[in-house]
């Protein structure tokens, strides 16, 4: 396949997973080459023929959000949840503070995910009895996918923080916030559902605006804090600092607040992790790898039981030092599909801990590999292995920005 | 013309493309261009999670289908009796709409 229609198709179908993703895929593929042929036979070469039927199909990144909201699996689903839970709990938002966002007051994924009698009675004391029946025979219908959905989903305390909030701490800080958005993009917003919630940030010195694009629903908007980091990044190279673990204290540029409160805690793991996938994104895309999948820090979740495994870590990985995670996969016997001949990659950012590593539950690999260069993911997946992890030590851990580009070669670390 | 009318009536149109026979993304497209004149105008990309969304609501169907070209299957859409009933209801409402519309206004 072309790279550019690869890299557009891998673009489009971000956040997508498993058969959703390949559909997908599958139908835009076809989509191109349609568009592909009718301009190469009304005469135009091949480049410019992939610069035409691309450019007509859009923004790769409009699709891929556009299919986000319409498929709930499986990032979406503490989303969906976000949205069911809001609506039918009632949830009174908690007092705000002037530079503190109040992150969603609910432990969405431990709520859904935890398969024990004390996870079902959790729902069935929180959830309206009509959302609680329909989540346990959802539960019950497609077990499978809610397990695998899960296992990939593990969640930190809290993901999402509330628009509003955040949006009152940011304007404090001299922020620019508008709910129109700039004109190269109104056409195009203007079609997808949700926009109305959209808003459009303006970092004192910077420009062009960042694009908030929040999630749940249109009387209580959350904004996911590694959307929030992904796209600050993709916008724009605005410095981007992170300081301390839990409830860190972000800066952008030369705005700073502190993503969390006592109450509502925020983890800094997924803010790294959101900038390593951002640079690791370009990396990936150059193949024709199926998309990269974030995860939260396993050493983070609560509320679980017997979800994580931890594997002795050869090679001299100081404790507390802190690793992004690339876990990748093959789905499945190539046989079935040419989809199965390309890993599925999901990432997350860690510690070292007591010298062991902390892996998500049925991961299980026979190796686990320590690289010191972003060229050690480009070499594909070996023939026969369907399961492999590699490791980065990183360095400076408090500059998102730069973040990919610290890691460390296994030799100078202590 | 304002995007908010044609994201207030996109349903309607998806649905009225597909009325009377099977089409692709890029056959819908086209379909639309051609019976508003161009009025409608949007990227080929932002038809698909419309339509993906019409198929979770059990309104319309995809199957993919290899045309005569060769090379990749494209996804052809096809309205269900679902479908074809909200189809209805929806062009009605609309046309309720729309002449209360014309009586308030002026036409």
């Amino acid at each position: 396949m072309h790279p550019e229609i690869e890299c557009f198709i891998r673009r489009a179908t971000r956040g997508l997973w498993g058969q959703q993703r390949q559909l997908v895929r599958r139908e835009l593929l076809g989509a191109v080459e349609d568009r592909l042929w009718r301009y190469q036979v009304g005469g135009c070469d091949e480049a410019e023929a992939v610069r035409r039927a691309l450019d007509d199909l859009g923004s790769p990144a409009v699709i891929a959000l556009g299919m986000q909201r319409t498929h709930t699996w499986p990032r979406a689903l503490p989303w969906a949840s976000a949205l069911i839970l809001l609506t039918a709990v009632g949830v009174v938002p908690l007092t705000q503070s002037q530079a503190q966002v109040v992150a969603s007051p609910l432990n969405l994924t431990a709520l859904f995910c935890d398969p024990s009698a004390a996870g079902a009675l959790q729902r069935t004391q929180q959830l309206s009895p009509q959302v609680s029946r329909q989540f346990e025979h959802l539960r019950q219908t497609h077990l499978r996918a809610v397990e695998r959905l899960c296992e990939s989903m593990t969640s930190d305390t809290y993901e999402l923080v509330e628009r509003d909030s955040l949006i009152a701490t940011l304007q404090t800080q001299g922020v620019q916030v508008s709910a129109t958005p700039p004109a190269s993009w109104m056409k195009t917003v203007a079609t997808l559902p949700g926009h109305q919630t959209w808003r459009w940030l303006t970092f004192p010195g910077f420009s062009p605006p960042v694009a908030l694009i929040p999630v749940g629903s249109v009387s209580q908007p959350l904004v996911s804090v590694y959307d929030l980091v992904y796209t600050v990044l993709n916008t724009q190279q605005l410095p981007l600092r992170v300081e301390g673990e839990i409830n860190p204290r972000v800066t952008i540029g030369r705005t700073q607040f502190v993503l969390g409160t006592p109450q509502t805690p925020v983890q800094a793991s997924q803010l790294r992790t959101a900038a390593l996938a951002r640079q690791l994104d370009p990396v990936l895309n150059a193949r024709s790898f199926r998309g990269l999948t974030n995860t939260a820090d396993p050493l983070d979740q609560t509320g679980f039981s017997n979800t994580t495994v931890t594997l002795p870590v050869r090679g001299p990985l100081a404790d507390g030092q802190v690793v992004g995670v690339l876990v990748r996969l093959r789905s499945g016997p190539a046989a079935t599909h040419p989809e199965n001949q390309v890993p599925e990659d999901l990432l997350y950012t860690t510690r070292v801990r007591a010298g062991q590593l902390t892996l998500l539950q049925g991961m299980n690999p026979k190796t686990i590999q320590i690289v010191d260069s972003f060229e050690a993911l480009r070499r594909p997946l070996p023939v026969g292995v369907d399961h492999q992890v590699m490791l980065m030590p990183l360095a400076n851990t408090d500059d998102l920005v730069n973040l990919s580009y610290q890691v460390m070669a296994p030799a100078t670390l202590k | 013309m304002d995007p908010n009318l044609l994201k207030g009536h996109l349903d309607l149109i998806l649905l009225a493309a597909l009325e009377h026979k099977a089409k692709y993304g890029g056959q819908i497209l086209s379909e639309v261009h051609d019976r508003t004149g161009g009025t409608f105008q949007f990227k080929e990309g932002s038809l698909y999670p419309a339509l993906h969304r019409l198929e979770k609501a059990g309104w319309i169907e995809g199957e993919f289908q290899q045309l005569p070209r060769g090379g990749s299957a494209v996804r052809f859409y096809t309205l269900t009796e679902h479908g074809q009933r909200t189809l209805t209801e929806k062009r009605e409402a609309y046309h309720t709409f729309s002449r209360a519309i014309r009586t308030l206004v002026g036409s």
